[in-house]
């Protein structure tokens, strides 16, 4: 009865459009409220269980980083740098794209971030150069997942805490799946781009300027990476580490970011943190409840008795998030799902860092994936054009990430096997 | 509008931009204090007992003190897709979905300040202070977003009223 509702009721909430977070605190409360002689107090204290976590604070550092280094212009650095080594390609512009999202991707975590400050970018620019504006849109809203892909990703850091996995480990597993996954993208577009002759870019800008400007930028990754690996200091410091050197390079080297900007940047920065801690306090209390009424177990031991291999059991795994990344947020579907799968998946013998990157990368398909699709949402919000304009040139490259989640699920070397390297 | 309902939209603005200052407030300490925390291990040798403690604590004021102008500016997700189709701005739409807000809200208000009892003698470890200091947060930040959500309807009653005086008018 309890369980029912709990499901019914998010799904419901949702659908009628109550703020994400809402839906799923009401469709905890009330069930707990109606059904169950749980003492109410519980509401409040599983609210404050949730957010009172060290690990958790990496997130609104990691999203005020991002926000300095976008607002200090670095976004149109690392273009720059993108445009010189693959512009001259054909489909230069679009090749662009995904490279700039791949650099973008390390120092942001957020995809609906990175659709915002590259697409601001290069979907005007691509659609001037005479890309069709769905193109554009669909390309920018499928390179933007990287950013959750890639350390220091915001689902990474919500699937390790919710599961307890190493975020360090996470993050080192997350590069080999962007690679991959930008390499995929990037030979496609310049594949279609032939094909239907979108002409590269005509002078070839010299690498070496574009570098010296955009090296401060990609040494961010290093420091992060580098420090959380030989153990300087934990994920949630080397999200502070990340801020402080965000500032430093772009008040003292670039010179670009003004002192008087740094209140409007707190500012969307607390607004998008609200949001989504919100929304994890919501879940926490939803997981909780899932865990006491018995859910949680009873959806665990039938999949342990309905899947005998681990290769099965992936793919319907595989399905199951890629239905639920259509329906549901990316933050609830890792706050929710990740610590009933989990355990399951270890007990057949998953490293439980290749599932989380299984996991989040299905998610990210889902941001792409109407009815709730966040990228989609932002880049056709950035383009002025209608969902249903970027479908058909969305859907190959659905197609494209499809094939490499099956990649990464069925070989895993291509996440954990960067971890024995640096071991 | 008559005055009882402009003031309060006077008031309750004023409260979620106070609300937003110190939730800013908050952040930046919270910054300041996790920078002070590395230095002061990495280069001083001096690891501290409380840094953590408190950026916890720093972090859920800055979060339900944002809350209000999260609701308040629409910052807070949510699918619109049958909003939208309905007309998102008309207040048969905006009232039912703003009353559910509301609803988890006021929920957060009653026990969130039933719980300061409770918790009243219980210290934040590392911190040595009650942990009333940093569950107050919540019935503060939910209590005015609240406010935020009341005044958002109570905007979209008196709109509509004033396009169906129009409507006569014209």
């Amino acid at each position: 009865m309890m369980l029912g509702s709990m499901l019914i009721g998010m799904l419901l909430l949702l659908a009628i459009g109550v703020p994400v977070a809402v839906a799923i605190g009401l469709s905890a409360v009330g069930p707990l409220l109606i059904f169950s002689d749980t003492p109410p107090l519980l509401i409040v204290q599983q609210y404050f269980v949730a957010l009172d976590s060290f690990p958790l604070v990496a997130i609104p550092l990691f999203i005020l980083a991002g926000n300095i280094m976008q607002v200090g212009g670095i976004a149109e650095r690392m273009l720059a740098l993108a445009k010189a080594f693959v512009g001259h390609l054909p489909g230069g512009l679009a090749a662009t794209c995904v490279l700039t999202c791949l650099i973008f991707s390390a120092v942001s975590g957020s995809s609906v971030a990175t659709a915002y400050a590259i697409g601001g970018i290069l979907i005007p620019a691509m659609v001037k150069s005479g890309y069709p504006a769905g193109f554009a849109a669909a390309l920018q809203a499928t390179s933007a997942e990287l950013a959750v892909i890639l350390p220091p990703s915001i689902s990474l850091i919500l699937f390790g805490i919710s599961t307890n996995t190493s975020i360090g480990d996470l993050f080192i597993a997350g590069i080999g799946p962007g690679l991959l996954i930008a390499a995929a993208l990037m030979l496609s577009v310049v594949l279609y781009s032939f094909l239907r002759g979108y002409k590269g870019e005509n002078a070839r800008e010299p690498i070496i300027p574009a570098l010296r400007q955009g090296i401060a930028a990609l040494m961010m990754p290093v420091i992060i990476l580098g420090g959380i690996y030989s153990g300087i200091f934990t994920p949630t410091e080397a999200a502070v580490v990340a801020v402080a050197y965000a500032l430093v390079i772009s008040l003292f080297f670039y010179r670009t970011l003004k002192i008087s900007a740094l209140w409007s940047i707190l500012r969307t920065t607390a607004l998008s943190t609200a949001f989504i801690m919100f929304t994890i306090a919501s879940a926490g209390l939803f997981s909780y409840l899932l865990e006491q009424t018995g859910g949680a177990q009873v959806i665990a031991s039938w999949m342990r008795d309905n899947f005998d291999h681990a290769w099965t059991f992936l793919l319907a795994v595989n399905l199951l998030l890629l239905v639920v990344g259509t329906f549901a947020e990316t933050a609830v579907s890792i706050l929710v799902m990740a610590p009933l799968l989990t355990p399951v998946a270890v007990a057949m013998g998953i490293d439980p860092v290749h599932f989380g990157l299984i996991m989040v990368i299905n998610l990210a398909l889902g941001m792409i994936t109407p009815p709730v699709a966040v990228n989609l949402f932002a880049v056709c919000s950035v383009a002025r054009i209608k969902l249903q304009e970027l479908i058909p040139y969305l859907l190959p490259m659905m197609a494209v990430m499809i094939v490499c989640l099956m990649i990464v699920s069925y070989v895993p070397a291509i996440s954990v096997g960067f971890l024995g390297i640096m071991k | 509008m008559n005055r009882v309902n402009a003031s309060f939209l006077v008031v309750e603005r004023w409260l979620v931009s106070a609300a937003l200052f110190f939730s800013l407030v908050s952040l930046s300490a919270l910054v300041v204090c996790c920078f002070y925390q590395i230095v002061s291990r990495s280069i001083f040798h001096l690891p501290l007992a409380w840094s953590e403690a408190l950026v916890r604590v720093l972090m859920l004021w800055s979060v339900f003190l944002a809350l209000p102008a999260a609701f308040r500016e629409g910052a807070m997700i949510s699918i619109d897709f049958l909003p939208q189709k309905l007309g998102a701005n008309r207040a048969i739409v905006v009232i039912p979905l703003a009353g559910l807000s509301l609803f988890l809200l006021l929920v957060l208000v009653i026990y969130g300040t039933d719980i300061l009892g409770r918790v009243r003698f219980q210290k934040i470890s590392g911190l040595g202070v009650s942990m009333v200091w940093a569950y107050l947060a919540i019935p503060i930040g939910a209590g005015i977003s609240a406010l935020a959500v009341l005044a958002g309807m109570l905007r979209a009653v008196t709109d509509r009223r004033l396009s169906r005086d129009e409507g006569v008018a014209a």
